[in-house]
This record gives structure tokens, sequence and C-alpha cells, in this order.
């Protein structure tokens, strides 16, 4: 059981981004992808659940080939595998509560109090206690984001992948949201996907680290093997120094 | 040379534009014929839609009928000039009325009420994710979204047009009461002179197809919207243009198939 | 909000639903709950009547066709009228099948045969049997005929009649006589039958009906004052045939004063005849002119659709015809009896 891409590649019109991706994600285990802006971290994001499909190579969730699932299966996957969008994608016809019931109604074992102690459960976890009938409108960006995380791990699923679930957000809100992601993990032994570009928190609160470099992974390791890395490219983007970088490529 | 080849290239490209979205609303077709058994996803949402759809255009879709009902028999009693009798105007007021304005005037106008209104409202959801966040949450967004906009195009745009043609042949009336010298016995007499259920039929399949199209069309452009804003703005035009031609060619389409 | 929202989306279905239900059963003219009966008429055709035409008597709108159906075996069409009223049928009932204007919409109107002596109404078998349990009985109807159908045999006449002129320039002898004589004969027949369906079709355009009738009543004369004259010729001709010239030279004298004293005497004969002729050709054309010039869509549907235009072409051929007796009436006597 984990997650696995082998050699995905996906472009837009003439916009090659992956160029042939693998990447293994082991159970129980928190990867966090790196990055540059633009080098297609959401889009190797969304191929896991299946929003996007490969031009070539597969993707592989719990054994199921995602792209070749019939719809059916597909969603009854989905139901395994909770998604914090970079821009929160909060319905914005809906209440925070209904919006982090969504997943829940799609439980029919779930009765309606149920449901709402889970709903506020899970605002609690992002510190939105007391939110549930505001509308997405009249939330922050940050409060957002926050909601889309509550939205994503209300379900309670086996995987959660989170696209960027701090960027934005001031740094004590950061911390207990890193502290819920290792908490997801150790205790409810969540397998975690997160892209971050904060290379801090990354390195604290992953067990591995991957860098998405020109459509492939350049790197794929523990915090330390990362760290210790003397790729010049993987050496400049974590120290923050493009010139390295720049002279390699 | 090379400005033929681009002109050449052009009508390729558009070519392949035009044959993928159809073929792109045919697979969003197909889905929405597949998602219809999804009951309990689409189930929950047709009321809200039905009101939306239905409810709030009857007041557009009335407003347009009472006019054109008065200026119809304004028209018909000027066309006759005195020769024809003038209790044809309530032949003339009815015939147009429940075989074609009702019908596509209602269409036109909520083509741009409705339709926009969906293509905004779905092309806005694709914009910000939330459609990919209904499918991560295992919501099917063809049964979530289109299904309950599409049956409630199907089943409330009829029954606005019924009113529409109502209201239409009573302002006819009115008006040539009030404003020609015609009777009320005489109207009637007109109105039902060549008056056919089978009119009503008519009115009734061209509308539930004009009803199908605003909604579809406009739940297609709001699937296929890209690029932000812009895109959405995009989409809401393409959608209220595309939907009024596709009610014109309907429209001669069931003249060509149902009235021989 | 939602119970309301559910509320509205409600009250619009029904609403439309009866609206679309009541109005079309309004607009056919459906009956809500009043007394009706049911009588089956016996046609050998129904003409332009459809279901959902009205019904009336002497008049009166007093109900509508309810079916049009062919009986087994195609030898008649049986058409069940229901009326809104309790009424009993009179002893001699026929039902005549007309337009009621002339803009196609027909209507059956409920009368009494001896009314109409000259219509063939339809023969029911003694015994017959209504196929509803409500009907109160089957009676004979009569479609009039269409007048399209009546001006097509007048073209035919009008083209026979052309013919016939131009032969009559040739030579005239006993066999254009009688084709002359039969010509007439036809066009007294004609205008008898477009004359009684003028008056028993309750025409709007009543002032045109009245100048159209009192002009072929005059065409009618004419006819008949022509047969006269040419009955006369006729005489003539046969008495030349069975006589001697020789033996018969006083008759025949006697006969060509008696013919030239007609067309010259202004007073009657053929003379007055052909000027009562023309005069009511002068009227055809007038009120053709009319419809042609002032009246707009309705002239021109009337041109189209009825006897004006064809009456006036048959009636243009009889002029010229006549024109021509007048202008060399010589000729023909002559012809006639040598
Ligand atoms: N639906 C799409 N259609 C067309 N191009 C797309 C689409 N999604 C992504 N792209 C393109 O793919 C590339 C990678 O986008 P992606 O969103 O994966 O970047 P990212 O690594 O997540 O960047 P960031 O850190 O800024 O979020 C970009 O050039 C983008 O323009
Ligand atoms: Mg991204």
């Amino acid at each position: 059981m984990s997650i696995e891409l082998v050699n995905v590649c996906k472009s837009f019109d003439s916009n090659e981004v992956l160029k042939g991706l693998s990447l293994t994600i082991n159970d129980g285990q928190t990867t966090t992808i790196v990055g540059a802006s633009g080098s297609g971290k959401s889009v190797a994001l969304k191929h896991i659940v299946g929003l996007l499909r490969p031009d070539r190579g597969d993707v592989w969730v719990d054994e199921h080939n995602v792209s070749r699932l019939d719809q059916d299966s597909l969603y009854r996957l989905r139901r395994n595998i909770g998604y914090v969008f970079q821009f929160a994608a909060l319905f914005d016809s809906m209440t925070i509560g209904e919006n982090v019931g969504m997943g829940l109604r799609r439980m029919p074992e779930l009765e309606e109090d149920e449901i709402r102690q889970r709903v506020s459960e899970c605002l609690a976890l992002v510190e939105l206690s007391g939110y549930e009938d505001r509308l997405p409108s009249q939330l922050s960006g940050g409060q957002r984001k926050r909601a889309g995380l509550a939205r994503a791990i209300a379900t309670r699923p086996k995987y959660i992948l989170y696209d960027e679930p701090t960027t934005g957000l001031d740094p004590v809100t950061t911390a207990v949201i890193d502290e819920m992601i290792v908490r997801m993990s150790e205790e409810l032994g969540v397998t975690g996907v997160i892209i971050s570009h904060d290379m801090k928190s990354a390195f604290r609160i992953s067990d591995r680290v991957a860098m998405l470099y020109e459509g492939m992974i350049r790197i794929d390791g523990t915090p330390d093997e990362v760290r210790a890395s003397d790729d010049p490219i993987v050496k400049g983007f974590i120290q923050g120094i493009p010139e390295l970088m720049g002279a390699k490529s | 040379m090379a400005a033929i080849t681009t002109h050449v290239e052009a009508v390729g490209q558009a070519a392949i534009r035009s044959v993928s979205s159809v073929g792109r609303a045919g697979f969003l077709g197909i889905d929405a014929v597949r998602a219809l058994r999804k009951v309990e996803l689409w189930g929950p949402h047709l009321i809200p839609q039905l009101a939306r759809v239905g409810v709030e255009s009857v007041p557009i879709a009335l407003f347009i009928a009472t006019f054109t009902g008065i200026v119809l028999s304004l028209q018909a009693s000027y066309t006759f000039t005195g020769a024809v009798p003038l209790y044809f105007v309530g032949t003339l007021v009815g015939k147009t009325m429940i075989l074609e304005l009702g019908p596509v005037l209602t269409g036109l106008a909520l083509s741009g009420r409705v339709g926009a209104n969906i293509a905004a409202e779905i092309g806005t959801m694709r914009v910000t994710d939330q459609i990919d966040a209904l499918e991560t949450l295992a919501y099917d967004p063809v049964a979530y979204l289109v299904v309950p906009r599409v049956l409630a195009g199907a089943i409330m745009f009829p029954l606005v047009v019924i009113l529409a043609n109502a209201i239409g042949i009573l302002a006819g009336w009115g008006a040539s009461l009030v404003l020609l010298d015609l009777s009320s016995p005489e109207f009637l007499k007109g109105l039902k002179l060549f008056f056919l259920p089978f009119d009503v039929r008519f009115s009734f399949i061209k509308s539930i197809t004009f009803g199908v199209t605003v909604t579809a069309v406009g739940c297609y452009f709001g699937f296929h919207t890209r690029g932000g804003a812009e895109g959405v703005g995009h989409a809401t035009t393409r959608a209220v243009v595309i939907a009024s031609m596709i009610i014109l060619v309907l429209d001669a389409f069931w003249a060509a198939v149902l009235l021989r | 909000m939602n119970r309301n929202k559910e509320f509205l989306v409600g009250a619009v279905i029904i609403l439309a639903i009866v609206v679309a239900v009541g109005g079309t059963l309004l607009l056919q003219g459906t009956n809500f709950g009043r007394a009706t009966t049911t009588v089956e008429v016996l046609l050998e055709s129904v003409g332009q009547l459809s279901e959902g035409n009205p019904v009336t008597y002497r008049g009166v709108r007093i109900g509508q066709t309810a079916s049009i159906d062919v009986e087994p075996g195609g030898s008649a069409v049986r058409v069940t009228l229901l009326l809104t009223e309790e009424m009993s049928l009179p002893a001699d009932a026929g039902v005549v099948l007309g337009p009621e204007s002339l803009f196609g919409d027909w209507q059956a109107e409920i009368v009494s045969r001896s009314r109409f002596p000259r219509f063939a109404f339809f023969d029911v078998p003694p015994g017959t049997r209504p196929l509803s349990d409500e009907a109160v009985g089957v009676v004979g109807g009569y479609a009039l005929p269409e007048i399209t159908r009546l001006t097509a045999s007048a073209e035919q006449i009008s083209v026979n009649l052309a013919d016939l002129t131009a032969r009559m320039e040739l030579a005239f002898n006993q066999e254009t006589a009688d084709n002359l004589a039969r010509a007439i004969d036809n066009i007294e027949a004609i205008t008898q039958e477009v004359r009684s369906l003028v008056q028993q079709q309750s025409i709007v355009a009543a002032s045109i009906t009245a100048s159209a009738d009192s002009a072929l009543n005059e065409v009618e004369l004419a006819a008949h004052a022509a047969r006269r004259s040419l009955d006369r010729v006729e005489a003539f001709v046969e008495n030349a045939r069975f006589d001697s010239i020789i033996d018969n030279v006083r008759i025949a004298s006697e006969g060509i004063r008696i013919i030239t004293a007609g067309l010259a005497d202004p007073e009657s004969g053929l003379a007055s005849t052909l000027e009562r002729a023309d005069s009511a050709f002068v009227r055809i054309d007038r009120i053709t002119a009319r419809l042609e010039a002032g009246e707009g869509s309705l002239g021109r549907l009337l041109l189209d659709t009825t006897f004006a235009l064809r009456a006036e072409e048959v009636l243009l051929s009889f002029d010229l015809l006549l024109k021509d007796v007048r202008e060399n009436p010589h000729r023909y006597v002559r012809l006639s009896i040598f």
C-alpha cells in the first residue's frame, strides 16, 4: 500500500511540465515535495487523485492504476484521499461548516449529529472553532486555507495531499499546522504528501524530501540526505542561492 | 506563400477546435446521462435549481410576453387594414404566440438570464478549483452540477413558456379590446378558429429542447472555462451567443420536422 | 427559505399545467359538464369539415363536430356532432356541411330537408343504429360542393365555349347549334348552382354576395333568353332538313323575319337579351375590378379562391360569343337556315 508515480509525463499544449517523473511515497510517512514555482508540483499532486491524467507513465495508489480506473472506482479510491488545495477551493455558496461536512455527507454511516461533531472537531484542529456559519467570503486568505485543510482531514483519509498548507500563514499558525500534520501521521498513521516552500519546516516534519526540477525528481531522500547533497541544483535551491543553480543548468 | 500557409493553418486549427469542442460536449452529454443514476447527488439540488431556472424566470418571461402580445395584436390589425375580418387578430396573436414567439423569445431571454448565470457560476467554480475539490470529495461534478440544472431547464422551461403564451394572448386580447375596435367574442372566435391542441404540444416540445439547450450550453462553457475572471467572462458571453444560435436553429428544425 | 422555494416551484408547476390543460380545452371549445345531445350524420363526403368545427341550427351555434370517421367498408363518412343543448331534431332533419365564411372554416348546419329540395342528402338505410348509445339518431347529410370544384367545371365550360366560338366563325351547322345549346344548358346549370350556393352559404362579404347574386340572376335570364332564340334557330334548321328549301321559302323567310325582328327590336328578343347580358357582365366586371383594385388582401384572397375570377372567364367567353352573334347575326341565321 503506497503511492507510486512511474515515469509520468504531462504537457499542456506545448508546455512540457512533467518529463518522466518517478516517485514512491511510502505508507505512513510524510513526504515533502519542494521545487521552484511553476515546476509542476501541483500538477504532480493532481495526478495522484486523478484530477489530471498522465500523457505517459502510470500512477499507482493502493495497487490501483489511477489513470485506468473507471469513474466509480476512482471515486471510491478518492474517499481515502484528502486534498488540500493551494487556494483552498472552498465552495463559496456554502458555509464553512457545510464545506467541511461535504466529504462526511458522502459517508452514509454517519448521523447528522456525528457530522456536526466532526466538523467542529476539525475546525478546532485548525483553530477555526465557531466559524461554522460563516461564508468563505467572510474569511481571510489564511483562514480559508485552514478551512480547506479541515475539509480535507474531516473524512479521516488514509492519504492527505497538502498543496502548500502553510504558505501565507503567520509563524504561529504555521507551527500549529505543522504540529497537526505530524500528529496526523503519528497518531492516525496518515500518509502525507506536502508541497511546501518552507524548507525549515519541511526538514522538521518530513520523513522524506523530494525535489522537483525540470519535470523530474532531482533528489529524493531523508532530510539529512537532502541537506547533505552536494548537487549544486539542490544546494542552491535549499540555501536559496540562484547562482549555484544557474551555474549548472 | 507564408501568408497562405498561415491562413490554411488557421482554418485547420479552427476546424480541429470546433470538432474537439463538439466532441467534448458529446462527452459531457454522455457523462450527464450516466450521472442521472446518481440521484443522491443531484436530487437535493433539483428544487433549488427548479426555483432558479423556473420561478425566477417567470417575471421576465411574462414581461416579454405581455408586450409581445400587445404588439402582435396591433400589428395584425395594422396589416389587415380593414380588408381581412378583424377577428383574425385573435388567430394571429394566438398562433404566433404559441407556435413561435412564446418559446423563442422566452428562450432567448433566458439564455441571457439562466444560461449566462450558469456559465458564470460553474466557470468560477472551475477557475477556483471548486470543481476539482468536488472531485476529490468524491462528488461527481457532472451529477452534482450539470444534471440538476439541465433537468430543471427541461422541466421548468416549458412551464414558463406556457405561462408566457397565456399572458401574451391575454395581453393581445386586452390590447384589441382597448386599442382596437374588437369585441371579446370576436377575438375569441379568431383565437379558436384555427386552434389545434397540437399547437400546445409543439410549443411544449420546442421549449423542452430550448430549456435543455440553454442550461446544457451554460454548463458546457462553465465546465470548460480557463484562465481566471477573464475566462469566466468569456465563457459567459459564449454561452449566451451559442445558446441563442442553437435555439434559432432548433426553432427552424422543429418547424421543418413537425409543421411539415 | 427552502419551504418557500418548494412552494413557489410547486405553484408554478401547478399553474402552468392548469393553464395548459384548461387553455387547450377552452380553445378547443370543450363544454365543461353541460348537458349534451349527440347526433350522428352519414354523408358521401365531408368537404372541408374538421373536428371542432361549429354546429349551427337556424344560424345559432349550438355545438361542435366531435369526430369524423370513415364507415367500415368505406361506403360513407360518419360525423358525430355534440350539441350543448338538450334538443330534439326536426322530423325531416338533415345536415348541410358548408363554409361558414370565405376563409376556409366550415360548419355543420342542422336543417329541415324540405327547405333544401335540391340537395342530395345521404340516404340513411332504414334501421341504421347510431354507434354511440347517447346519440339521438342518425341523419343523412350533404356537403355543399366546394367552390373550387365548381369553378373547375365552369372553367371547362368556358374552354368549350371559346372552342365553340372559334369553330362558329368557320361554320355554323347542326352540330354546332347542338353544342351551343348544350353549352347554354350548362351555363344555366352552373349559374343555378353558383346562385344557390351563394344563397345558401352565409358569406361574410354580404354586399359582394348580393351583387354577385343579382348579376348571376341576370346571366341566368340571359342564358334562358339566348336558348329561346336558339330554339327558334334550331326549329328552322329542322324544317330546312325535312322540307325542301323551295317548299319552305315562306316559312324560312318568315323565320328570317322573326329572327331579324328579334335582333332588331330593342324591347325584346335577342337584342334585349344581349343587352341584359351586357349589363350583367358589366356588373361582374365592376365587382372583380373592385376586388382587384382596392380591397387588398381580401380581394386577392377572393380572386384566388372563389368563383369571381372563374365566373368572369366563363362569362367573358360567353360575352364574346354573344357579341359575335350580335355583330354578325346574318352569319349565324343564314348558315343555320341554309
Ligand atoms: N490546467 C492547466 N492548464 C494549462 N497549464 C497548466 C495547468 N495546470 C498547470 N499548468 C502549467 O503547468 C506548470 C506547472 O504548474 P504548477 O501549478 O504545477 O506549478 P507549481 O509547481 O505548483 O507552482 P507554485 O509553487 O507556484 O504553485 C505551469 O507552467 C502552469 O502554467
Ligand atoms: Mg502549485
